[in-house]
């Protein structure tokens, strides 16, 4: 019968003279026009503008004027001479050693309490939640309130326990703190990740472990950790990921001051390409950046192989 | 044969229809060339008339000032492109500032209401929120504005780098009068004595003085500090605290309208780039003296940098904090700072009795006064495509076809009119502090900013290394040493490439 189709199909493109497609390409076809605006969108405005900026790299661009190849030079003096790059990235990786690992700390903890069967379980989740939704720029400027020295919330309640709160974003020592606790305020996105892998963990092994006598204690770092491990993974993952970005609250609050100690990376390459006008060097430092994260995020991949359990692989 | 329309038929047609449609309304419109156009001038001319009064009994000969207003028609060959109708179509500005009254908005505003009555077919569109990334981008894309807003630190940056189209040629043949404009405003729309845009809206930063604190210490009012040590005396005097808590400062020196590490070093005598422009020159003994100054000041009259930061957050008034709104609340007796500070006086305070004056010249240039000007100023992007429309808007912005333009923001010294809600041109023009001001941007001739293609690089170096000299994380000469290392190598990356 389906030869039969097939037989009468082509006869019928046969007598309109043209070449005839087979039922399974005449499919993909439509199947790709139906994708071709997503595919035109991600070659236009994501490979096109990646490959560019691969070009640019190892260009002379001032932006408004068209670029001159002069080879790796970006890079070297990259490497070599620009003492601001070193700084920068000594600031994001603060963050990024410091920031994640609280991050996740905290993220879990309010999954693990969001996980009780309490009273009104739905509302706190909405409400941890939704402070992750804030927009980088709303928040930044919110911090900027909570945070003064004098009658901000989070300086009065230090004044309440009798200490002096520091200067926050404009304290060198303090500013980078100031940040996590920013971020910290917006663990909310990864509770719920963390939620939904409390919640795949079935609830046999916790009652044969406590059938074996296990503390609350044992089942929580005997059971619940290892079979939360790949969300532990992703979240890490995509924390480190996340914190090497960081640019939204220096940009709004500190332009990467005072002296330089909230310069972040990005917040760097963004000053190279705007306002310095260099942005074929902007171009290699986002180039030196992916390479940065790929190389933490295969990393992470090798030895994820040593802690990360998944239930169905062993 | 029953042809029957298949849903995948239906999908080819309609995707075949649709993409005529938009390859159909991307299609170039042809448009009528050369005519004669009519437009309605006004002209206000002003005369001076001999009147005879009688004064005590005698007739007396005086001359007056009289001004006309003459509404004539003027008919005008339209200098049309090939193709096109320069006085027809979308003519676009983008600026930084947002929509209603903030900064120079304002006239934007009334401009697109007016402009399209003089030239019917003309769409004004007024972009606001443009920032310099967007532009930068929209120039780097082949597709910028007719007109762009830019401040006075860019236009050495983005001349030099061919980004601004010349208006020396337009000026030239319309004989547009260049001598309305102060000198400091011309000075900062040109970059190696070329024109490159025409001021919309200059600044200065200019020193004020709070008379109600300096009565009250027992300084004359009336008077300005000759020296940088009177200054810091007068500070000292002015200074109050309460409880051991600092409620008003006398003088901080580092409020300022910009990074104050520039000012000093200017108005200590400090060259900051030599002659030929590509040489850093400032990191010297007076440069040193200046931040040294700075610093025992605040130190001194402040308490130090802590405080200062402090003091701005606990005396955060009901408007805002920064010395912007607190000189109103009599937080500071005296404040280099811009202006536009005459904005919150006015909305807070418009009787406040204020003084206003220059720096004095530091102690190795004594006996000059500075004031420091910059501004803001519309500009032709290279690649614009309507740019003889936008040389057109830039004739009208400060004609006296329009009173509530560039020109009126020239006389009163700022938006102050768009920043005072109800404010008409007539109230901005006899704001108190106006004769003071304007006689301000008469002498300023120091530059708030670097006039050289790395203006940016200044600016932000200036500013890091305000931060490491007050931090004390570097002393003076190892915070100059470590700046004009920086701006040296920016000087020689940028001139390498051209």
């Amino acid at each position: 019968m389906g030869q039969e189709a097939t037989s009468a199909i082509r006869a019928v493109r046969a007598k309109r003279g043209r070449r005839a497609l087979s039922p399974r390409a005449q499919e993909a076809l439509v199947a790709y026009l139906f994708a071709s605006p997503w595919l035109l969108h991600l070659l236009l405005l994501t490979a096109l503008p990646v490959l560019s900026s691969l070009y640019f790299s190892f260009c002379s661009y001032q932006i408004v004027k068209p670029a001159k190849f002069w080879g790796p030079q970006n890079y070297v003096r990259l490497f070599t001479e620009d003492t601001r790059f070193i700084k920068s990235l000594g600031n994001t990786l603060f963050m990024v050693i410091v920031g994640v690992p609280l991050g996740m700390i905290f993220g879990m903890s309010i999954a693990l309490l969001m996980n009780t069967k309490v009273k009104g379980r739905a509302i706190y989740r909405t409400m941890y939640y939704m402070p992750s939704q804030v927009s980088g720029v709303a928040l930044a400027f919110l911090w900027g309130w909570l945070l003064n020295p004098q009658f901000g919330v989070v300086s009065n309640i230090l004044w309440k326990f009798g200490i002096k709160p520091p200067l926050w974003i404009a304290s060198p020592k303090w500013v980078k703190p100031s940040f996590i606790m920013m971020g910290l305020w917006g663990v909310g996105g990864s509770m719920i990740i963390w939620l939904a892998g409390l919640q795949s963990i079935p609830g046999v092994f916790y009652e044969a472990a406590e059938i074996d006598g296990a503390n609350r204690w044992q089942r929580f770092w005997r059971i619940t950790m290892p079979l939360l491990s790949p969300t532990t993974f992703f979240v890490l993952t995509t924390g480190i990921i996340g914190s090497f970005k960081i640019f939204t609250q220096a940009y709004v609050l500190t332009s990467g001051g005072p002296a330089d100690s909230s310069l972040f990376y990005t917040l760097y390459l963004y000053q190279n390409a705007f306002n310095y006008f260099k942005m074929g060097y902007a171009s290699a430092m986002a180039w030196v950046l992916f390479v940065i994260i790929m190389s933490a995020t295969l990393l992470q991949l090798r030895f994820a192989r040593a802690w990360v359990y998944y239930e169905a692989v062993r | 044969m029953d042809k029957k329309l298949t849903r995948r038929a239906l999908l080819r047609y309609a995707g075949l229809v649709t993409s005529s449609v938009l390859l159909a309304a991307c299609a170039p419109k042809v448009v009528e060339v050369e005519k004669i156009v009519e437009k309605e001038v006004t002209k206000v001319i002003k005369e001076v008339v001999k009147e005879t009064v009688i004064v005590a009994g005698t007739p007396q000969v005086v001359e007056k000032e009289v001004t006309k207003i003459v509404k004539e028609i003027v008919k005008e060959e339209v200098v049309v492109e090939k193709g096109r109708d320069i006085f027809q179509g979308d003519l676009i500005l983008w600026h930084p500032w947002g929509t209603g009254y903030e900064g120079g908005a304002y006239p934007f505003l009334r401009n697109s209401e007016h402009f399209p009555k003089l030239y019917p077919g003309v769409n004004f569109i007024n972009m606001y929120e443009s920032s310099r990334d967007k532009y930068l981008a929209a120039i780097a894309a082949g597709s910028p504005p007719d007109l762009l807003l830019v401040n006075a630190i860019a236009i050495p940056a983005l001349a030099e780098r061919g980004a601004l189209m010349c208006l020396d040629p337009f000026i030239k043949r319309d004989n547009f009068d260049m001598a309305q404009y102060w000198a400091m405003a011309l000075d900062q729309c040109s970059w190696k004595d070329r024109t490159y845009a025409i001021s919309h809206h200059p600044d200065v930063r200019l020193m004020y003085y709070d008379q109600v604190v300096m009565e009250e210490v027992g300084l004359d009012p009336d008077k300005e500090p000759a020296s940088w040590d009177e200054a810091y005396e007068w500070g000292m005097a002015m200074s109050k605290q309460e409880g051991g808590r600092y409620v008003r400062f006398g003088w901080v020196p580092t409020w300022t309208s910009g990074p104050w590490t520039n000012h000093y070093m200017i108005a200590n005598g400090v060259e900051r780039l030599d002659r030929t422009g590509r040489l850093a020159t400032f990191h010297t003994d007076e440069a040193e003296e200046a931040m040294a100054y700075v610093l025992k000041c605040t130190d001194d009259i402040c308490g130090g940098r802590d405080n200062v930061e402090e003091f701005q957050e606990v005396h955060a008034t009901p408007d805002g904090k920064g010395p912007y709104w607190m000189f109103p609340w009599h937080r500071t007796g005296m404040l280099l700072y811009g202006n536009w500070l005459y904005c919150p006086i006015g909305i807070i305070d418009p009787d406040q009795p204020i003084n206003n004056g220059s720096l004095p010249g530091g102690p190795a240039a004594p006996g000059v006064r500075h004031v420091f000007h910059g501004g803001t100023m519309v500009a032709i992007p290279s690649d614009a495509k309507h740019w003889e429309l936008a040389w057109e808007f830039l004739k009208y912005m400060d004609s006296q076809d329009y009173g509530n333009g560039a020109q009126f923001i020239q006389e009163c010294g700022d938006d102050i009119a768009g920043n005072v809600a109800e404010a008409t041109a007539a109230y901005a023009m006899d704001f108190p502090g106006r004769p003071k001001v304007i006689e301000m941007f008469k002498m300023a001739e120091s530059y708030s900013y670097l006039p050289s293609p790395i203006s940016y690089e200044w600016e932000d170096e200036m500013y890091r290394m305000a931060d490491r000299i007050l931090l004390r994380e570097q002393t003076i000469p190892e915070a100059l040493a470590t700046s004009q290392k920086t701006i040296q190598k920016a000087l020689d990356e940028f001139w390498a490439t051209v």
